[in-house]
């Protein structure tokens, strides 16, 4: 079961498509909220700590998703926070660098509530399973 | 339509076309620079990024444009293909059609566009380039002839299952999402066909992804828009978001804005307050802290208004974003090369200018390509550079924004003008004569006077350089020609930085105060009468070598004449200066400088009065503000009749 009190970290340059997934994750329950614009911003929000869960776009300025990706993964306070990486097309290199760098799953836009409620299903199963 | 969804399609709108603003000079940037890495990237990523947003909203049609020049800029980043200047026209005409698609959802106008014929033409655009990069490759023999058979071939295997298609039934198959990650994700995804890994659990996702397309063909009309994927968002029951930035209805800063000119004003009359009890009751104690307590309100209020001030302030940078893409649209279309610069891009102004000053700006930049800037073969025969050169400069000087528009074009004649404005019956043969260089540059600020039809396509308005003026004039500026032949013509735009609140030289005259707006005031001085000359009627003085005409405020404002002032020895003289021009009012007495805001008054005829409207100063009196700019015009057009 998912915890929908957690905190979740929705990064994206673009406002819009923030709080498009901001509310998919209101819809499906989340109340705790946090934005991000780039991935440099993401990252010092998370080294503040807190976040049971991170939606990040892949394409941004300053830090893209990937490098977002690899800078938490080699972080050990942060390293195991579960992270969705948002794709706009499933081109299969780019799906592979980011599973090879960590990732716990990708969604491809654009993608309806319940869709991410799978995904996320899913990344919190495995956890589960894992421990 | 649900209000939340609503509100996302119009930050939606918004957001794509800042996004647009942001890229178009990067076009131009591109065409100068070439393959630039990281231009090509930003141009990318915009249209990613709106594709991305597009889609969740239903907007099929801006995704489908998008697609297909994100595709053309996927191609160029990854160096597939070489950007050639057709590449770079049918792109941008993408950017117009993803504009014109944001209006029609804005206007909520139901206007459907079809864009087939221009993702079309993207994708024979595309095919040529790769083709062309493939064949360039191969042989670089190849006749040019047979190059664009093939792209002609190409074009007609576009219509068949492309890739770029974005109703084909593969595409809606890749855009459904991909499965669960195996514990072994390296194996599983080296399984050559990604897609096939969907027939796990296809049918939901699927399903979905035809679903929305069929729902987002009508969405852009009015009628469709409510079969919008409502199932996507919901109305959020709270709004515990923080953001960095606000969007917040002007009209709101407005009244804040006319609540702190407010505070001004009574700032002012307890200044005023405090004064007189100092010199009053200077023994009580309570004087001091009354003086304190309102001194501190002094700093706060003028803190304040800073602040709202700019709130109410952009980057210039806003409206000058458009002009490399209209330079070189225009520029184009005259078979002219010219290469513009622009300095200064972070200059902040008040909201109201970015809105009025782009429509100017748009026209003196037109006029310097059509007539300032010389055609290449003519310019290499005159000794000068091919390419032309434009530069808009933007800087504050003071309370003033300056904004310079410089080309190094062959100037204005003088002559010409003359010759034109009594073509045109707009002045008589002799009024021409008398005119002197610099008053003859400003001819071209007369109405009617634009001569060619300068309604081109991209403007679509037939107006002229008049209305340049008219505009400048509604925010309080004035703009100045300077000109010198075969060199370039320099157009300087001067705005105050705001339009609310001035600093203004309080003067009187027969009793009554006047406000004198600061900025055109260069010096004050006292003038002993026997200085004063009469040159064929005319007032004048000396001032530093230099003759300087010289109005009494009190006819000029029609109080008559008196006597008693007649008996003093000397005169309190303001020195106005506009552009060129300087010109000295006489008044009865000078009171100091004072912020004040200003009140319009409504019914009141600007053009023919002088006032530009009133204040209420810190003694409770209302005072009017002289209008320098209207009062310059007719004062100066009496010395020369």
């Amino acid at each position: 079961m998912m915890d929908f009190k957690m905190k979740v970290l929705v990064v994206d340059d673009f406002s819009t498509m923030r709080r498009i997934v901001k509310n998919l994750l209101k819809q499906l329950g989340f109340e705790n909220i946090d934005e991000a614009e780039d991935g440099a911003q993401a990252y010092t929000k998370m080294k503040e700590g807190g976040y049971g869960f991170v939606v990040t776009d892949w394409n941004m300025p300053n830090m893209d998703g990937l490098d977002l990706l690899k800078k938490v993964r080699s972080d050990p306070a942060i390293k195991d926070t579960p992270m969705l990486m948002v794709t706009a097309e499933a081109e299969k290199e780019k799906v592979i660098t980011a599973i090879q760098a960590g990732v716990n799953n990708y969604i491809v836009k654009p993608f309806t509530g319940e869709v991410l409620k799978e995904k996320m299903d899913k990344i919190f199963e495995r956890l589960a399973a894992k421990k | 339509m649900n209000d939340e969804m609503e509100e996302i399609i119009q930050e939606f709108i918004t957001e794509a076309e800042e996004s647009l603003d942001k890229i178009e000079p990067r076009f131009v940037e591109l065409e100068q620079k070439g393959q630039d890495a990281d231009l090509i990237n930003d141009i990318f990523r915009s249209m990613h990024t709106i594709k991305g947003a597009a889609g969740f909203l239903g907007l099929q049609l801006i995704v489908d444009v998008a697609h297909t020049a994100e595709s053309i800029m996927k191609k160029l980043r990854d160096n597939e293909i070489t950007l050639s200047k057709h590449l770079m026209d049918v792109i941008l005409e993408a950017i117009d059609m993803l504009r014109l698609l944001l209006i029609h959802l804005k206007e909520k106008d139901g206007i459907e566009e079809n864009v087939v014929p221009l993702v079309q033409e993207l994708n024979k655009a595309l095919k040529a380039a790769i083709s062309n990069s493939n064949s360039s490759k191969e042989s670089r023999d190849i006749p040019a002839e047979q190059l664009s058979k093939e792209s002609e071939t190409s074009e007609t295997i576009s219509s068949g299952p492309a890739a770029l298609q974005p109703h084909d039934p593969a595409d809606a198959a890749a855009s459904a999402q991909p499965d669960e990650l195996t514990e072994t994700p390296s194996e599983y995804f080296t399984e050559p066909n990604l897609n096939s890994e969907l027939t796990q659990d296809p049918e939901i996702e699927i399903a979905v992804s035809v679903d929305s397309a069929k729902n987002t063909e009508s969405s852009q009309t009015a009628s469709g828009s409510e079969q919008k994927p409502n199932e996507m968002i919901q109305t959020a029951k709270d709004h515990t978001h923080k953001s960095q930035n606000l969007r917040v209805d002007v009209s709101r800063i407005d009244k804040v804005m006319d609540l702190a000119g407010e505070i001004v004003l009574v700032r002012n009359r307890l200044l005023n307050l405090s004064h007189y009890f100092d010199l009053k009751y200077s023994d009580d104690q309570m004087t001091e802290v009354l003086s304190e307590a309102v001194s501190f309100l002094d700093r706060i209020t003028s803190d304040t208004q800073i602040s709202v001030m700019k709130m109410r302030m952009q980057p210039i940078q806003k409206i000058l974003s458009k002009f490399p893409r209209l330079v070189r649209d225009i520029s184009a279309s005259v078979k002219k090369d010219i290469e513009l610069q622009i300095f200064g891009e972070g200059t902040e102004v008040d909201k109201s200018v970015i809105e009025h000053i782009g429509d100017p700006m748009t026209h003196i930049l037109r006029n310097s390509i059509d007539h300032g800037i010389e055609s290449s073969e003519e310019r290499i025969a005159m000794g000068k550079p091919p390419k032309g050169k434009i530069v808009i400069n933007t800087y504050q000087k003071g309370t003033q924004i300056v904004i310079e528009i410089m080309d190094d074009g062959k100037g204005i004649d003088v002559n010409t003008l003359k010759r034109k404005a009594v073509e045109k019956g707009l002045m008589t043969e002799e009024e021409v004569l008398k005119m002197s260089d610099d008053d003859a540059i400003n001819i071209i600020f007369l109405p009617g006077f634009s001569t060619m039809a300068v309604a081109t396509e991209l403007s679509g308005r037939g107006v002229g350089m008049d209305v340049v003026k008219t505009n400048i004039s509604l925010l309080n500026g004035y703009v100045e020609v300077s000109t010198e032949k075969g060199k370039g013509t320099t157009f300087r735009i001067n705005i105050p930085l705001t339009l609310a609140i001035i600093q203004a030289l309080m003067v009187e005259v027969d009793g009554a105060k006047y406000a004198i707006p600061l900025s055109p005031i260069e010096e004050t001085l006292k003038v002993a009468k026997k200085d004063i000359t009469d040159i064929t009627g005319q007032d004048v003085i000396v001032i530093r070598d230099k003759i300087c005409p010289l109005f009494d405020l009190r006819s000029v404002l029609g109080l008559g004449y008196n006597e008693n002032n007649d008996d003093m020895e000397f005169k309190y003289v303001v020195v106005i200066s506009m552009g060129d021009k300087k010109y000295c009012i006489a008044v009865d007495r000078l009171l100091g400088q004072e912020e004040v805001v200003i009140k319009t008054l409504n019914g009141l005829d600007a053009t023919s009065s002088y006032v530009l409207g009133a204040t209420i100063t810190g003694d409770g009196r209302v005072v009017f503000i002289l209008d320098v700019t209207g009062l310059s015009k007719n004062l100066l057009g009496l010395v020369k009749a």
